[in-house]
């Protein structure tokens, strides 16, 4: 498969409390259009990534939203697929694109989140996970703490590993502006910050955001006629796994990001050591450490070395999340698997300004949804 | 679980009333949900011999939670109804 990437945006991430939805909407939209420069009246059809309108803005129905904002009747589709909804849009757009019967299509995210109170957010985002979990009042990071704490027993790593990924992940988001935390933490700062669920600490998760991120997909033959160098998605793979993460028998593997990335290489014709960057899925720490052994960078318990030694920082063999990733970039969930395929777009683009990685040519993004209910991989090339 | 059908139709997560398993993982919440009020409580992933394996808040009684402890399955009440609302009754996990 080869769908071409014409044109990406991704709006400020933060609270953005003068912007509602649909602005943000709109100018996620209006910017990859413009960006792929072509008139919006070429894209002909649109997948729209989001989790939460209806259940914290009483707003469903985003497809003619988007349509009445943008002045045009394009076929529009929501997709939902908790915090991989980005991601499954864009997936979306790469089947839509490759099935031959569209010859453009346009993937947008969108998340506003900042309205209501961490309480109302957490509980709405449980939405993603199994009733047993939910009726336990686990949100979450609990989720996530539960893995942690295995994988901690499982590989004696110590808490303040768990720091790293969040201490790379704010200095990559000190050099972009668009991040929500454009500011770097100390291992000290993120050691003592509070407890939210036994081993993770407040510094160990992304934050609760606003933002929406679009990219503009189209065929070959329809890029051909923009004359410039093009960015190929060569891979496009969602895979699920159980719901709940007591369904599964090992608790330190997300199974589905696993089997989704071997199909990727496969169908990209690439392996993990020709990647050049990565955006990888932390929403919280032991998130990104464990992502990176389920894409096959790493051997099992040992991603936590990679995190130490600077491995996998900007300047280091493979930068992961240099956006920023969730963590300090933000996560404004339906927007988080588009912005990360405009991260490595820009890369690969050449026009990622402080934070370029060098010679940067193979980028692979991964969105999960859940506990790893879902998991979406793209690997995009030049 | 605030809605009494869906409540009864959940009855067969009763089965680890009173069963006995291990605790794979566990954690200490502090910020929890929406009406889980009182604070912190312990959740974990009980293992069962027999096969199963399913997630519960943990019942303490002053003893430290550990990967590996055995727990047992007892009926308390889960999180905080309403007025109006239903008491949710669950199985919670009692080390043992």
């Amino acid at each position: 498969m080869k769908t071409v990437v014409l044109g990406a945006y991704q709006t400020k991430f933060g609270e953005l409390w003068d912007k509602g939805l649909d602005d943000l909407l709109l100018e996620a939209v209006q910017g990859a259009i413009e960006d792929a420069g072509i008139d919006k009246r070429k894209i002909e059809i649109i997948y729209i990534g989001n989790k939460l309108a209806g259940k914290l803005l009483d707003q469903n129905h985003l497809s003619a939203l988007l349509g009445e904002s943008l002045g045009i009747k394009t076929p529009s589709v929501r997709v939902e697929a908790a915090c991989a909804s980005g991601g499954m849009a864009v997936a979306q757009g790469c089947l839509a694109v490759n099935s031959g019967q569209f010859q453009t299509a346009l993937a947008v995210g969108v998340e506003k989140m900042t309205d209501l109170s961490t309480e109302e957010i957490s509980s709405a985002l449980m939405t993603a996970a199994g009733q047993d979990e939910q009726a336990n009042g686990l949100s979450f990071v609990g989720l996530y703490a539960l893995l942690a704490n295995k994988y901690l027993d499982k590989y004696q790593a110590k808490e303040e590993d768990l720091a790293f990924p969040a201490i790379k992940n704010h200095f990559h988001a000190s050099l972009n502006k668009k991040a929500q935390f454009p500011f770097s933490l100390t291992l000290d700062q993120v050691v003592d910050s509070p407890i939210i669920a036994r081993p993770l600490k407040l510094l160990h998760c992304s934050p609760i955001s606003d933002g929406a991120a679009a990219v503009v997909l189209a065929s070959k033959e329809f890029a051909k006629s923009k004359e410039r160098k093009s960015v190929y998605i060569t891979a496009s793979v969602q895979r699920t796994g159980s719901l709940s993460l007591a369904k599964r028998d090992n608790l330190t593997e997300i199974e589905a990001s696993s089997s989704a990335s071997q199909a990727a290489y496969q169908l990209a014709g690439v392996s993990p050591e020709d990647l050049s960057l990565l955006e990888v899925h932390d929403c919280f720490s032991i998130a990104e450490i464990v992502a990176l052994e389920d894409l096959g960078i790493c051997q099992r318990g040992e991603a936590y070395y990679l995190e130490r030694n600077g491995e996998v920082k900007l300047g280091g063999r493979r930068p992961v999340n240099v956006s920023g990733g969730l963590k300090a970039c933000g996560h404004p969930v339906g927007a988080t698997g588009v912005k990360q395929v405009v991260e490595v777009y820009n890369q690969l683009k050449g026009r990622a300004g402080e934070r370029q990685v060098k010679e940067a040519k193979v980028g692979l993004t991964h969105n999960v949804g859940g506990i790893g209910g879902t998991a979406v991989i793209h690997i995009l090339q030049k | 679980m605030k809605n009494p059908i869906r409540k009864w139709r959940n009855k067969n997560k009763y089965q680890y009333l009173g069963k006995q398993g291990e605790i794979v993982s566990f954690t200490k919440v502090n910020n929890p949900p929406l009406n889980f009020g009182r604070l912190p409580y312990y959740i974990g992933i009980i293992k069962f011999p027999g096969g199963g394996q399913i997630t519960g808040q943990l019942v303490l009684e002053g003893q430290e939670p550990a990967i590996g402890k055995k727990a047992e399955g007892v009926l308390r009440i889960i999180g905080q109804a309403k007025d109006e609302e239903i008491i949710n009754y669950g199985v919670k996990f009692k080390l043992v």
